[in-house]
C-alpha cells in the first residue's frame, strides 16, 4: 500500500508539472487541441462517408458511432497518458539519457510510461465519451450497472493492452538501435481499431493475428454496451488475453533492459 | 568534373537516409497501413460492386494510392520548422546556398529513397492480389507533367507550413491539419465516389485532389483543362507564399531562433 501511495504521489507531481508546462504557451496549447481534434474529425468523416454508401458487417450507423466513441476513448487515453513519454523514451535510448531512469529508485517502466502526458488530448477524450453517450442514446438502449462495470473494465484493459503493444515495439530500439518511426507504425496500426471484428472477413490469414487483437480492443467494449445479451464468454476471453499480454510485455521490457548500454 | 553543390547535397542526403535502413522500412510500412486497412474492409464486403467500383478496381486503386502517397507526401515542414526553431537556418544565410533549394533537394532525395524502398512492397502486393496495373503509354507524357506539378505542389505547401515557425512556436497542430486534410480530401482514405456530390464539386477548386493521386484519376471532374488550371494556380500561390513568407520571416528571425 505504501508503494502504491509513493507511485501515486510521483504521478501527481509529474502530472502537475506537465500540465503547467503545457498551458504556459497558450497559443501552442490551443493549436495542439486543434491538432488533436483533426484526427477526431478525420475518423468521423471516414466512418460517416463510408456508412452512407455501404454497411459494415451487422453494424448499424449508431452502433458504429458507439464503436467510434470507444476508438476515440482508446486512442486519446493513450495520447493523453503515454504518448509523449514514448517519444522521449526512443530519444533517450538513442542518446543514452535513459540511464537516468535506471538509476532512480522507481520502476523504469513506470517512469518512462506515466510521466509525460499530452493534455491537449483531454478534450478529444471527453468528446469520445460524449460520442458514446449519444450513440447509446440514439440506439434507445437501457444500460445496466453490470454493463457499465464491465465496459469500464474492458476499456481499461483495452487501453493497457494497446499501451503494452506500443511499448513492445518500442523495445525494438534496445535491440536494433534508433527506430524512431516505430511510433508511427504503432499509430497507424490503430486504424484496425476503427472497425468491428466482423469487418475483416476477407483479410489475408497472416494479417488476422494482427487485425483481430486491435479490432477487439474497441469491438468488445462496444458490444458490451450495445448487445441486448451480455457477451459473458467474449468478455472473459478478452480480459484473460489482455492480462496475459500485459504481463508478457512486462517480461519483455525487463529482458530488453539487459540489451541496453549507456551509449544507446 | 566538378559536381554541382546541390548534386553533392542530394548524394549526401541519400547516404544519410540509408544509414537507418530498418527505420526506412518501417516508414514505408506505416504509410501503407491506412490505405490497406480500408482496402481490406471494402474488399471484404459481400457485394461484387462497392459504390460503382468492382473489387479489382478497388484493389488497384488502393495499391497505387499507397505507393503514390509514399512518394507524393512531403514531410519537409518538419525539417523547415526544426531548422528555424533550432537556429540552423543561420548557416544558410552566410553560405552561397539557397535554403529553398536545400529543402527541395532534401525532400526529393527523401521521397526517392522511400519510393525505392516502397516499390518492392508494392510489387509484392500486386503479385499477391494478382491485379492488372494498366499503364496507358499514350498519356505517359501528360502523366509525367501531372506528377511533376503534384510533386512541386506538395513540396511548396509543406514548405509554407514549415515557414510558419517564424511566427508560431508550435506548428504541430497545423501539421496535423495538413496531414488529416490530405488523407481525407486527397482520396487516400476513400475514393471520391464515396463523397457527397457537392463536396466533390467543391474539391475541384481546392489543392487537395492534385496533391497525391491526381495522375491516377485525371479528368475526375470531367474537365481536365479546369484541373490543370487549378493545379497550376495553387502551385503558383504556394510558390509565391514560399517567397513572401521567407522574405518576411527572415527579417523577424534572430540567430538564437525565433524566440
Amino acid at each position: 500500500m505504501r508503494k502504491v501511495k509513493k507511485y501515486y504521489s510521483i504521478f501527481i507531481i509529474y502530472f502537475k508539472n506537465t500540465l503547467s508546462r503545457d498551458i504556459s504557451f497558450r497559443l501552442s496549447f490551443f493549436m495542439s487541441i486543434i491538432g488533436s481534434f483533426c484526427f477526431v474529425a478525420l475518423n468521423f468523416f471516414i466512418v460517416y462517408f463510408l456508412m452512407q454508401k455501404v454497411s459494415i458487417g451487422r453494424w448499424s450507423y449508431n452502433e458504429m458511432v458507439v464503436l467510434l466513441g470507444n476508438f476515440y476513448v482508446l486512442s486519446y487515453s493513450i495520447f493523453l497518458l503515454f504518448w509523449r513519454g514514448f517519444i522521449h523514451l526512443i530519444r533517450d535510448i538513442r542518446s543514452g539519457t535513459f540511464d537516468y531512469n535506471l538509476v532512480r529508485p522507481v520502476d523504469s517502466q513506470f517512469l518512462v510510461s506515466l510521466t509525460g502526458g499530452g493534455f491537449h488530448n483531454l478534450f478529444a477524450l471527453i468528446f469520445g465519451f460524449i460520442v458514446i453517450y449519444f450513440g447509446v442514446k440514439n440506439l434507445q438502449i437501457d444500460i445496466s450497472l453490470l454493463q457499465i462495470t464491465t465496459w469500464v473494465i474492458s476499456t481499461v484493459l483495452s487501453i493497457l493492452a494497446c499501451y503494452s503493444y506500443v511499448l513492445l515495439i518500442i523495445t525494438l530500439n534496445f535491440r536494433y538501435g534508433y527506430l524512431e518511426e516505430v511510433i508511427n507504425l504503432a499509430f497507424s496500426s490503430q486504424d484496425f481499431s476503427r472497425y468491428p471484428l466482423d469487418a475483416f472477413t476477407k483479410l489475408p490469414f497472416y494479417l488476422l493475428f494482427f487485425a483481430i487483437p486491435f479490432s477487439a480492443l474497441t469491438t468488445i467494449p462496444s458490444t458490451i454496451l450495445i448487445d441486448t445479451i451480455f457477451p459473458v464468454k467474449q468478455f472473459l476471453i478478452f480480459s484473460i488475453l489482455c492480462v496475459l499480454f500485459i504481463l508478457f510485455v512486462r517480461k519483455v521490457w525487463l529482458i530488453s533492459l539487459r540489451n541496453y548500454t549507456s551509449s544507446g | 568534373m566538378r559536381k554541382n553543390k546541390y548534386t553533392v547535397l542530394f548524394i549526401q542526403n541519400v547516404q544519410d537516409f540509408l544509414i537507418y535502413r530498418t527505420r526506412l522500412f518501417i516508414t514505408v510500412l506505416s504509410s501503407f497501413v491506412a490505405p490497406m486497412v480500408m482496402l481490406w474492409i471494402l474488399s471484404g464486403l459481400p457485394n461484387q460492386f462497392v459504390n460503382g467500383m468492382n473489387k479489382d478496381q478497388l484493389i488497384s486503386y488502393y495499391l497505387t494510392t499507397s505507393i503514390l502517397y509514399l512518394f507524393m507526401n512531403s514531410k519537409i515542414d518538419s525539417y523547415v520548422k526544426e531548422s528555424i526553431q533550432q537556429g540552423e537556418v543561420a548557416n544558410y544565410l552566410v553560405k552561397p546556398i539557397n535554403f529553398w533549394f536545400v529543402a527541395f533537394v532534401k525532400d526529393v532525395s527523401g521521397r526517392f529513397v522511400k519510393l525505392a524502398f516502397g516499390l518492392p512492397l508494392f510489387a509484392f502486393l500486386i503479385f499477391v492480389y494478382s491485379v492488372p496495373v494498366n499503364f496507358n503509354l499514350s498519356t505517359f507524357d501528360i502523366t509525367i507533367i501531372m506528377l511533376t506539378i503534384s510533386f512541386l505542389l506538395a513540396f511548396s505547401l509543406s514548405f509554407s507550413l514549415g515557414l510558419l515557425a517564424f511566427w508560431v512556436e508550435e506548428v504541430w497542430g497545423l501539421q496535423n491539419v495538413k496531414e488529416v486534410s490530405i488523407v481525407l480530401l486527397s482520396g487516400i482514405a476513400l475514393p471520391y465516389s464515396f463523397f457527397p456530390d457537392i463536396l466533390q464539386k467543391i474539391l475541384v477548386y481546392s489543392p487537395f485532389p492534385y496533391l497525391v493521386n491526381w495522375p491516377l484519376h485525371k479528368g475526375f471532374s470531367g474537365n481536365i483543362f479546369l484541373e490543370f488550371s487549378m493545379a497550376i494556380l495553387w502551385l503558383a500561390i504556394f510558390l509565391l507564399s514560399n517567397f513572401l513568407m521567407w522574405k518576411n520571416g527572415i527579417k523577424k528571425y534572430s540567430a538564437l531562433g525565433t524566440y
